[in-house]
């Protein structure tokens, strides 16, 4: 110690400042080895937060380069609730590869690159008000939106709590998803006045098909008098202005021959002077595939103002993959139709939703023509609940190779995928459509974590005590401590 | 050992001082308030997901003003009494070294700042005394978000402790440790806040110690903060003895 003493007794400025620069440097490296590999625990009970083990295998299977850009307002006025989550989520997946490139866009600092970022991915306002992320990997990309993030629970007041978090799974299932080569192709059928899926028109699918390329599909038009082409996954018809031809039903009699899926959303067609129900040239062709179309309107509450055809859907959902999201969640049917399940040899056809015991089939088209005081009329109209769709399958014989079995989904609305307005949930079942008729369910099953779900139910007395005892009594009995302390010293 | 002896003579003159009282009162004053306010929410039935004590542990700018400020209050006298006092050369040509009575002091510094916060496990009971039949309290988060005050209150008494080898003015040193602290505070939030992308966006986030606390609060445990604050105590700590040693070579 002496020796040391001496020699630091005409320690030199310099020398210091030398001694500290070292130090600092040698501190630098080390947070810099530390910021490239480092571990990061998590302590809560249910490990809400740690990756599962087929996650970071896939993660670390991983050979091409993926990037994830979220887009969410991380703090302040507007905050996205989901950004903290995701941020860990995406840190602790960044973790196990190299592969795997984060990107952040603060929508509301950074408007510039919002810009930019909103016209490269056709980003609407739903995404920007809350908050989405694009997971992409060379010309594949797949939007990964709030409803696939996280569930709610609407309650009775306030805003909704959240009951489950999905990120884990949502984001191994988009990574799945691009990085492989194959994008599902879906063949609109086009030639009868059907919405066309390159406008942006009222009434067109043009938002609709920008969203099934958003979500990993490839969106094509076709004629259907040629063949299908083999390449088309799905087929999608939607309500004609002219009917199908019977050539036209016999390649999609083929079609379903083959193994092939359909999906067909059809709402209401009646004749120009919208005085009688026009033919579609599909009943047969459904009829003998398990789904009878109605003729009537549907009917139902709770509905939008002054709109008796534009009703929600809260409750009335069957047991199938398409709506087992969707309970107790609405969804908007707009100018829907009843489309019934009737008997079907060899298969099964399912009605997967229905209006409410309220709603019912109405048969008289003046409704659609003057603004309706409407009323249930029991020899006409069709009585409630009403199904709205159908989803159907059929086993196929062992020699038929393309598929071992065919599927079918009828939905009694074309207008509700029209909407440019799409409520989330509508999304869910039409993304959900697509899903189960092209057999790309997740592609990862994973159970959602539950956050802790603390609170108190705390009466007035008790809050009081609360009060008295942290706010008051601790710290008065700290300040008299002292002066006691104070006192005995001073004495 | 020596410095463990000045620790303890350290630890003592904190708990027969006054200022440290009023420091005590202050403290759990803010404190409890900021528990009181939780439990409010917690008392809603809207309340956020999460862990329970996220928001107590460096959630709040009541957490960072009152963490702050007791942090300058406590390690101002540390040297800078000494020195004032004259009773530092004393001490130095004791036979202890200028590491031992930095590391000391340090000591008994940190050692009174886990006594600030050993009042506030009464809340967790109390949550834990009030919550439902059925619903227990998750103490993994908990003991995290200690650990992370305690992390965060080694690395800021470090800082404060140096700052008061810079002067013999107490409240020179309080303002000195409370403006640099605001600094190392402000620079990484804002940082982190303003620049979520580009090139500077993850040092930034390495460095913002407010997201530290409130990530130790979730009940997440990362390497990267314990090593970034160890690196603040072991930097502080080197600076402040050479500067002891510089400063009685002059």
């Amino acid at each position: 110690m002496s020796a040391s003493r001496a020699t630091s007794g005409g320690l030199g400025a310099g020398r210091v400042a030398l001694e500290l620069a070292l130090l600092a440097a040698v501190l630098l490296g080390i947070n810099y080895l530390a910021s490239r590999h480092y571990l990061r625990g998590d302590l809560t009970r249910g490990q809400t937060f740690s990756l599962s083990d087929k996650t970071i295998s896939i993660l670390r299977g991983l050979t091409a380069p993926v990037e994830v850009i979220v887009f969410m307002i991380p703090s302040g006025p507007g905050a996205n609730d989901l950004y903290s989550d995701t941020h860990e989520l995406l840190e602790r997946a960044a973790r196990y590869t190299p592969y795997l490139k984060v990107d952040y866009v603060d929508i509301d600092r950074d408007p510039e690159r919002l810009r930019a970022a909103a016209k490269r991915y056709k980003l609407d306002r739903d995404d920007i008000e809350n908050g989405v992320m694009v997971v992409e990997s060379g010309s594949q990309s797949k939007f990964v939106v709030r409803s696939e993030l996280a569930d709610y629970d609407s309650g009775d007041e306030g805003p909704p709590r959240l009951i489950a978090w999905k990120g884990e799974q949502a984001l191994m299932s988009a990574i799945l998803t691009v990085t492989e080569a194959h994008a599902p192709v879906l063949c609109f059928t086009q030639g009868h006045g059907e919405p066309a899926i390159d406008s942006l028109e009222p009434g067109a699918f043009g938002d609709f098909a920008e969203m099934l390329r958003r979500d990993h599909n490839r969106v094509q038009a076709i004629e259907l008098s040629i063949d299908i082409p083999t390449d088309c996954n799905l087929v999608v018809m939607s309500s004609p202005e002219q009917p199908y031809a019977p050539a036209e039903t016999k390649r999609l009699d083929a079609l379903l021959d083959r193994g092939g899926r359909l999906w067909a959303l059809l709402g209401p067609s009646v004749d120009a002077k919208i005085e009688h129900f026009a033919p579609t040239g599909l009943e047969d062709f459904f009829s003998h595939h398990g789904v009878a179309l109605g003729e009537n309107v549907v009917v139902d509450t709770p509905n939008l103002p002054g709109s008796p055809t534009d009703f929600f859907v809260s409750e009335g959902y069957g047991e199938h993959p398409i709506t087992s999201r969707l309970m107790h969640h609405r969804t908007l049917w707009t100018l829907s139709r009843q489309v019934r399940a009737v008997p079907l040899p060899g298969g099964e056809a399912l009605e997967i939703v229905h209006s409410s015991d309220d709603g019912w089939g109405e048969t008289d088209l003046a409704l659609l023509r003057i603004p309706p005081s409407l009323s249930f009329d029991s020899k006409r109209d069709v009585k409630g609940p009403i199904s709205l769709a159908v989803a159907a399958r059929k086993k196929l014989g062992e020699s038929r190779k393309h598929s071992d079995e065919a599927r079918w989904v009828v939905l009694g609305s074309s207008e509700m995928a029209a909407s440019r307005v799409a409520l989330s949930y509508n999304r869910d079942l039409l993304l959900g459509t697509v899903a189960w008729l092209c057999d790309v369910g997740p592609k990862i099953a994973m159970g959602p974590r539950e956050p802790e779900d603390f609170r108190l139910s705390l009466d007035a007395t008790q809050t009081r005590r609360i009060f008295l005892v942290c706010v008051l009594a601790l710290p008065l009995f700290a300040l008299f401590f002292g002066l006691g302390i104070y006192w005995v010293r001073r004495s | 050992m020596r410095a463990f002896t000045i620790a303890r003579r350290e630890l003592f003159a904190y708990f027969t001082s006054p200022v440290s009282y009023i420091v005590l009162t202050l403290f759990l004053a803010i404190e409890g308030y900021s528990f009181w306010v939780l439990t409010e929410l917690l008392n809603q039935s809207q309340n956020s997901h999460g862990a329970v004590l996220q928001y107590f542990f460096g959630g709040t700018f009541l957490f960072w003003l009152i963490e702050l400020f007791l942090v300058s209050v406590i390690t101002m006298r540390l040297i800078a009494e000494e020195r004032r006092l004259g009773t530092l050369e004393p001490l130095l040509t004791a036979p202890v070294d200028e590491w031992e009575v930095i590391v000391g002091k340090y000591l008994g510094a940190l050692g009174f700042y886990v006594c600030l916060w050993i009042p506030t496990l009464l809340y967790v009971a109390m949550l834990q005394a009030y919550s439902p039949v059925g619903v227990r309290l998750d103490l993994g988060p908990v003991a995290s978000g200690y650990g992370g005050a305690l992390l965060i209150g080694a690395s800021t008494i470090s800082v404060g402790l140096f700052c008061s080898t810079l002067t013999r003015n107490q409240i020179v040193s309080a303002v000195l440790a409370f403006v640099g602290l605001t600094l190392l505070l402000l620079v990484g939030a804002l940082g982190d806040a303003m620049l979520r992308s580009g090139p500077w966006a993850p040092l930034f986030s390495y460095i913002n110690i407010r997201q530290h606390a409130e990530d130790f609060g979730r009940g997440i445990v990362d390497s990267r903060p314990i090593v970034f604050h160890l690196g603040i105590v072991i930097f502080s700590l080197f600076a402040s003895a050479r500067m002891l040693e510089w400063r009685r070579g002059r």
